[in-house]
């Protein structure tokens, strides 16, 4: 889902061939239409660009987490911020990737977004490296001579730790594969990881013990020396996820002749449609008075939140968003 | 502020972007400025004058807006309105400075000292 027709045909063509045809991408312009094509079934996953007009991709994934829990959702922005990351995070996006229009960089993309179609969820325990330790996990595994693969991600870097009878014997995080693989995922200060059973990786890389391969990853990272590679590993945006800045507390999305496609916290939808009908009318005299093209949005900044409503011949559309209040219900 | 006809709304045109603003007293009576012939003064009277006459739109019991924006395809629209019962309106061409500033300029606007 993106605004920008152009790209949107550039990446779904691009997407198309990487996958030889084997990914079928429906594409929308708008969050309504994203809406229907969620509401048409059989969509494994979302990539949707952060910056859009009426209701932005941050605030359509968290609508669209609670109505679709299984949807694996990636977020694309121009502009990554810390604080889009993790708003995005929070809204339930699994993955928030720096938009390209590069061939090579939508090949990145198209790996990562690979990557996470394949994330499965399995049978095993899930925890997330800020309350848990990788490290704990690593040991106990290794110390009950288990045979067990670590997954491991966050929005950049997606790694496995293979350990086969108590021995790691395999790690690959992003480009890099062994030790400084697996010095590189024990370093990562925010993501998730899942345990799930052992399958032999394509090669080994580590023969070392496990003690030596852990403290010598941990004496790196307290001396400094893990100044990881690439850009895709960035300290300052892998810090754990903070709340959301914006709550969408109602939605109402309807055709243009008033049915509803799509209605989320709207208490008085029929009321809300003849307003929306209203809005387009004056935004038709307004214009008429100063001749300023098609009509496409009306903004309503209110001392608390604000009100998006875009009417359109085929669509009418309500958002009303709110500051999220921390430590407490909004 | 002694006339904000004469010393605040005349700068407003300065900044790029902007096509044509105007502000309405609580007396009624209007002053509108333009420096696009697109958007001419007479224009924006009316502007403010419709405005007037559609406020109920945009306001909900106990909740009145702090400002509303209307994003044609190459120009927007942004009313404020204040208790005391002015108004200011101004147009701008989306994507200038003008349209990145209209935020702060409605802040300056609702902080202006402002007479009847």
């Amino acid at each position: 889902m993106d605004d920008d027709r152009e790209f949107l045909e550039a990446l779904g063509d691009m997407f198309g061939v990487l996958s030889g045809g084997a990914w079928k991408i429906r594409t929308a312009n708008s969050p309504d239409a994203a809406a229907e094509i969620l509401k048409a079934g059989d969509i494994k996953l979302m990539v949707a660009d952060v910056n859009m007009p009426v209701l932005d991709g941050i605030q359509f994934t968290g609508m669209m987490r609670k109505h679709y829990p299984g949807l694996k959702i990636a977020l694309l922005t121009s502009d990554v911020t810390e604080e889009k990351r993790a708003a995005a995070l929070a809204a339930g996006a699994e993955l928030f990737i720096e938009k390209t229009h590069s061939p090579e960089g939508m090949k990145a993309v198209f790996t990562m977004l690979g990557e996470l179609l394949n994330w499965s969820p399995r049978d095993g325990f899930q925890g997330m490296l800020r309350s848990v330790s990788l490290q704990d996990i690593i040991q106990m595994e290794c110390v009950g001579h288990n045979s067990s693969v670590i997954e491991i991600c966050n929005e950049h870097v997606l790694g496995r730790i293979y350990i086969e009878e108590g021995q790691i014997i395999h790690a690959a995080g992003g480009e890099l594969m062994g030790e400084r693989a697996l010095q590189k995922l024990l370093s990562l200060p925010g993501g998730s990881f899942e345990l799930v059973p052992f399958e032999p990786p394509q090669q080994r890389t580590m023969n070392a013990p496990w003690e030596m391969l852990i403290a010598e990853a941990t004496r790196k990272a307290g001396a400094g020396e893990l100044k990881l590679d690439g850009p895709e590993v960035d300290a300052a945006t892998l810090a754990p996820p903070a709340e959301a800045a914006q709550l969408v507390t109602e939605t109402l999305v309807c055709t243009g002749t008033g049915a509803p496609l799509y209605d989320d916290g709207c208490q008085q939808a029929q009321a809300r449609m003849q307003w929306l009908m209203a809005v387009a009318q004056q935004a038709a005299i307004f214009n008429s008075t100063c001749s300023l093209g098609h009509f496409d949005r009306l903004d309503i900044q209110y001392p608390e939140g604000r009100a998006v409503a875009q009417a359109r011949e085929d669509r009418l559309v309500y958002v009303r968003v709110k500051p999220a209040k921390k430590g407490g219900g909004a | 502020m002694k006339d904000p006809v004469k010393e605040w709304l005349p700068v407003r045109l300065n900044h790029v972007g902007v096509l044509a603003c105007g502000l309405r007293r609580p007396n009624g009576k209007l002053h509108s400025q333009c420096s696009d012939a697109s958007c001419p003064p007479a224009a924006m009277d009316n502007l403010l004058r419709q405005l007037d006459g559609s406020r109920t739109l945009f306001t909900g019991p106990n909740l009145p807006p702090k400002w509303v924006t209307f994003h044609y395809e190459h120009g927007q629209i942004r009313f404020v309105t204040r208790p005391d019962g002015w108004y200011f309106a101004v147009v701008v061409r989306p994507e200038t400075d003008a349209a990145a500033q209209l935020d702060s300029l409605s802040v300056e606007f609702i902080s202006l000292q402002l007479g009847k």
